[in-house]
């Protein structure tokens, strides 16, 4: 049966070429039935095509019963057999494919198992789409994602209509958790009732929190963590309705969540009620809340703002001191709670795609060049008998077997990487989700391998097929030259090649860069030598007052008097280490109209010898000391830093000036010294005002004890928990960190992203080098004759030499311009993750592009050396 | 060669089915069924070699006449109707729901 060639319907194409899966005695009639119902068809051509894939498993299905032989026996295991033969004549070239694949296999894979753990079901929440984070908007402070106040909440809850709910949660509580002798400090998720149900999550096993226990007056409750339930319970079902210590207070175990799922913005033990945040539920001033709601269906996020903004307008009249200048902000909780990660995370995803681009465009190159030395053998073939078709599939079993064996390595180094990922990842990325192998990273993998076979296989199959059937034999024999439409395709690669490594060379250069300025910021405090515990005083237990000064004391004065230790301090949060806290200032004197937001001060409260003890320069008047009165009703001292100082007395000399923290009704403060900044919440923030009071005068509940030591820092730590030991059994001893910890975790993420995108700049560039090299070198071999005539016309090895490198750094130079629009982009996605350095940094862009040149040129200096040497009289002989 | 005996799976059955009710050629079958098109040919090459249906080209003026291609239309053959009516007692429910689109023919 034939058809007329006139038309070609929509997936005619695809028949054509799986026409040579279907057996001789079958293909006509197959091939002429497909493409008339293609033709016939009154489908759009977009289905056509749809329904012209299913002509692959009914080729395959022909080929397997009604082959010459089983289908399996001819096409695979003949052609397979004879494609590992022909890859295996040639082990260098093989091993050096087959390597450069698995790499770019490999590194992808393990970057795709971050991207599909975190970014793409990081979050297992029902229908995540719906659920969005809803903040205060406090332009006084200049945040759009202000925490609520628990009253705020409430109104929010009651007035509005766009959510099905909306429920409030404070991510950050601390409490001590005592079992049979052992004292542990636990993260802690204060939560209202609905917390969970507006997730769309269900407890694993248990229940979940009803209405009324998020009361103060409820019986305590609590959810563990599918972690904690597995440290503490082993996973014993009999934990649910067993009683649980906080900070001395029993709280029943109502149910335990499952493995996967993940607290919004902090990695937490336990899930309570709000009422364990005791008297802050009562404030209205205190923003401490955040707010998730799931919008009813078919209301939008703008309708949802609108409702908002009217009921903050409400909230503004009724509560003029608290919620003045307060408005309402909104955004999708999945951009909320990935948006600080997404984007690093994005930018390696794109790094290593482009790695594995010029991965493919090394191997294609190579591949290619290979068919071309090949033609003869092509030739041969084809004068034998053999099809077309049966060339270039022969030619495409070759990449798939390549791509099929780099494959397989390739899930073997992403085995690898994600182990070595998965301990490296920053706590931000790692609290979402982990870096491990599943189906769907296998699935991925699969679907790269693919995408390599087609990339580095069709040009090589169709070129190789085309070649030989216009080849004739001797002129095959005597090995001419390529083309020119072959030379340029190869060229073309290399082209980009090259400008997608300069895009990843100078998008690492500037991480690279602020990394520097980052690690070199001055944290306004010393760097070694210092180390820092966590210690806490249940509220039940120690009342605040003179029981809590006694305990501290005596620990500071103990610590201080270990061996090895020179001094001793407390603070309530250590800089870079503790979330913020910040407290509304009024200065003595100043007037404060009504309904004005306040200007605000980061505090904390130290005791003696904290300034000291950090090396935190005292610029004027005095630090705290033992002999500030722990009295009330005596003078209350505070310290300031110098940009405090300065905004809010427009001075740095302040020392007897007065202020109050929190507002007009709390006492005043008389300031007795003024110290450096710090960088208090992370390095690349300026310092921002900051207010220390005496722990003498107000001691907090928990803290970080620091001590500065020149002795072994193993004996310190153990010394400190002696010590606590001594004074109470029941106190743990917990978040032990060097300053050097703490100085690596405020730029943990930043070193993550800088090493990974460095690596693969390098695998880019040694790659976009070997292909040079490979182009180069095999250009040289090809034209020896065209070389040794030119030779032996008069023209020097340095003319010849000269020929060469300039043909290598042509390529180069028509790469430089592509690679700056593809610059222009990453340095859009780069904008946000750079520190000190503009994205347009010269110097940083110079030396890429001039490391860039350097690796061309030793590229082409090898085989132009090669070329330079060639003797005429051999060269035109051969 | 000899017929091969055949498996008498659900979408075997429903190809059949549309078969017996009128339906002739690969796409007509896909768009009665819903099947997919890498489902329909291989079951209509299976029930081919088991000869259960029987498959000839369209005449070729008949085609020239609509400027278009010949098609290769199927037919169920007599042990086909016998396959037709174990495939309707073995999943009752595809006789009781006639296809969509397809006015049940005498077979």
């Amino acid at each position: 049966m034939t058809i007329s060639r006139g038309t070609r319907p929509p997936g005619a194409m695809l028949v054509r070429l799986l026409a040579w899966l279907v057996p001789r005695s079958h293909r006509d009639d197959w091939r002429a039935e497909w493409i008339a119902e293609l033709a016939h068809s009154d489908l759009p051509a977009w289905r056509r095509r749809v329904r012209a894939l299913g002509s692959l498993a009914d080729a395959l299905w022909l080929a397997r019963h009604h082959g010459n032989r089983a289908w399996s026996s001819t096409l695979l295991a003949h052609d397979v057999r004879y494609a590992a033969r022909t890859l295996l004549r040639r082990p260098a070239f093989t091993t050096i494919v087959v390597a450069t694949l698995a790499l770019c296999i490999g590194a992808s894979s393990a970057i795709f198992s971050i991207v599909e753990s975190v970014l793409l079901h990081g979050l297992a929440y029902r229908d995540l789409g719906e659920l969005v984070a809803v903040w205060s908007d406090n332009p006084k402070e200049q945040s759009d994602h202000y925490p609520a106040s628990v009253g705020d909440y409430y109104d929010w809850r009651q007035r509005s209509h766009s959510f099905q709910d909306l429920a409030g949660f404070f991510p950050i509580w601390n409490a001590t958790y005592t079992a049979s002798g052992v004292a542990e400090r636990l993260a802690v998720g204060a939560v209202s009732a609905n917390f969970l149900r507006t997730l769309g999550v269900h407890p694993q096993i248990g229940r979940d929190i009803i209405e009324g226990e998020d009361r103060p007056a409820a019986t305590p409750v609590a959810i563990l963590s599918h972690a904690f339930w597995t440290r503490t319970f082993q996973q014993d079902t009999a934990a649910i309705g067993r009683a649980v210590l906080l900070d001395g207070q029993p709280y029943v175990v109502i149910g335990v969540v499952g493995s996967d799922f993940t607290f919004p913005q902090n990695k937490v033990d336990v899930i309570v009620p709000l009422p364990i945040l005791g008297g802050y539920l009562e404030r209205r001033g205190v923003h401490m809340l955040s707010v998730i709601g799931r919008l009813r269906p078919g209301i939008s996020i703008e309708s949802a703002r609108r409702e908002m903004a009217m009921i903050a307008a409400q909230l503004r009249q009724e509560h003029p001191k608290e919620d003045a200048g307060l408005g309402v902000t909104m955004r999708p909780l999945a951009n909320d709670l990935l948006g600080e990660v997404r984007r690093p995370i994005l930018v390696l995803f794109a790094a290593v795609c482009a790695v594995l681009l010029v991965g493919c465009a090394n191997v294609a190159n190579l591949m290619l060049s290979r068919a071309s030395g090949r033609r003869h053998e092509l030739a041969v073939r084809m004068a034998m008998g053999a099809p077309p078709g049966a060339i270039a599939r022969q030619l495409f079993i070759e990449s798939a077997l390549i791509a099929a064996s780099a494959g397989a390595l390739g899930i073997a180094i992403a085995f690898g990487a994600t182990r070595a990922l998965s301990s490296e990842l920053p706590e931000a990325i790692a609290r979402v989700g982990s870096a491990r192998i599943d189906g769907r990273v296998l699935a991925f993998t699969l679907g790269v391998c693919v995408v390599v076979a087609l990339l580095c296989g069709i040009a090589p199959a169709l070129r190789g097929a085309r070649g030989a059937t216009r080849d004739v034999l001797p002129d095959a024999a005597r090995g001419t030259s390529r083309g020119r439409a072959a030379r340029r395709f190869h060229d073309v690669l290399v082209v980009g090649e090259l400008a997608l490594a300069l895009v990843l060379a100078i998008s690492a250069g500037l991480l690279i860069n602020s990394f520097a300025h980052l690690t070199a910021t001055d944290p306004g405090f010393r760097t070694d030598h210092l180390l820092r515990m966590k210690i806490a005083l249940p509220d039940v237990a120690y009342r605040r007052g003179r029981q809590t000064d006694q305990f501290f004391e005596t620990l500071l004065h103990e610590a201080s008097s270990l061996p090895g230790a020179r001094s001793a301090a407390l603070v309530s949060r250590f800089p870079l280490h503790d979330g913020p806290l910040t407290s509304a200032i009024l200065v003595e004197g100043a007037a404060y109209a009504e309904g004005d937001q306040l200007p605000s001060a980061q505090y904390r409260v130290a005791s003696a010898g904290y300034f000291r003890t950090m090396g935190i320069p005292v610029l004027s008047g005095r630090e705290f000391l033992p002999t500030d009165k722990p009295d009330s009703a005596a003078q209350l001292v505070a310290v300031v830093n110098r940009t405090a100082a300065v905004r809010f007395f427009g001075t740095p000399n302040v020392v007897g000036k007065r202020l109050r923290l929190g507002g007009a009704a709390q006492p005043l403060v008389t300031v007795v010294g003024v110290v450096g900044d710090i960088h208090d919440l992370s390095l690349r923030e300026a310092p921002n005002p900051q207010v220390y009071l005496s722990s003498r005068q107000g001691l907090p509940s928990a803290g970080s004890i620091v001590i500065r030591y020149d002795g072994a820092r193993a004996s310190i730590v153990e010394g400190v928990r002696r010590i606590v030991h001594s004074l109470d059994k029941s106190l743990p001893v917990y978040d032990v960190q060097s300053i050097e910890d703490v100085m690596a975790a405020a730029s943990v993420g930043e070193r993550f992203t800088t090493a990974l995108l460095s690596s693969f700049a390098i695998l880019a560039l040694v790659l976009a080098a070997l292909g040079t090299y490979g182009v180069i070198a095999y250009g040289v071999a090809e034209r020896t004759r065209e070389i040794g005539v030119r030779m032996a016309l008069g023209a020097r090895s340095g003319d010849v030499l000269a020929m060469v490198l300039r043909e290598g750094m042509r390529l180069f130079a028509i790469a430089l311009p592509i690679a700056f629009v593809g610059v222009w982009w990453s340095n859009r996605a780069l904008a946000g993750l750079l520190f000190g350095v503009m994205p347009s940094d010269p110097a940083t862009i110079g030396a890429a592009v001039g490391t860039l040149a350097a690796a061309t040129a030793m590229a082409c200096f090898v085989p132009a050396l090669r070329a330079s040497r060639v003797d005429p009289t051999i060269a035109i002989k051969a | 060669m000899a017929p091969a005996p055949t498996r008498i799976t659900y979408p075997t059955a429903v190809v059949l089915v549309a078969l017996s009710q009128g339906c002739r050629y690969g796409f007509e079958i896909m768009d009665a069924t819903g099947l997919a098109s890498g489902t329909v040919y291989p079951i209509l090459r299976r029930l081919e070699d088991a000869r259960l249906l029987s498959a000839r080209w369209e005449n070729v003026t008949d085609a020239r006449d609509e400027q278009r291609p010949p098609r290769r239309y199927y037919q169920i053959t007599g042990a086909g109707r016998q396959a037709v009516r174990d495939a309707m007692a073995r999943f009752p429910g595809l006789a009781a729901a006639p296809i969509p689109g397809i006015s049940p023919s005498p077979t």
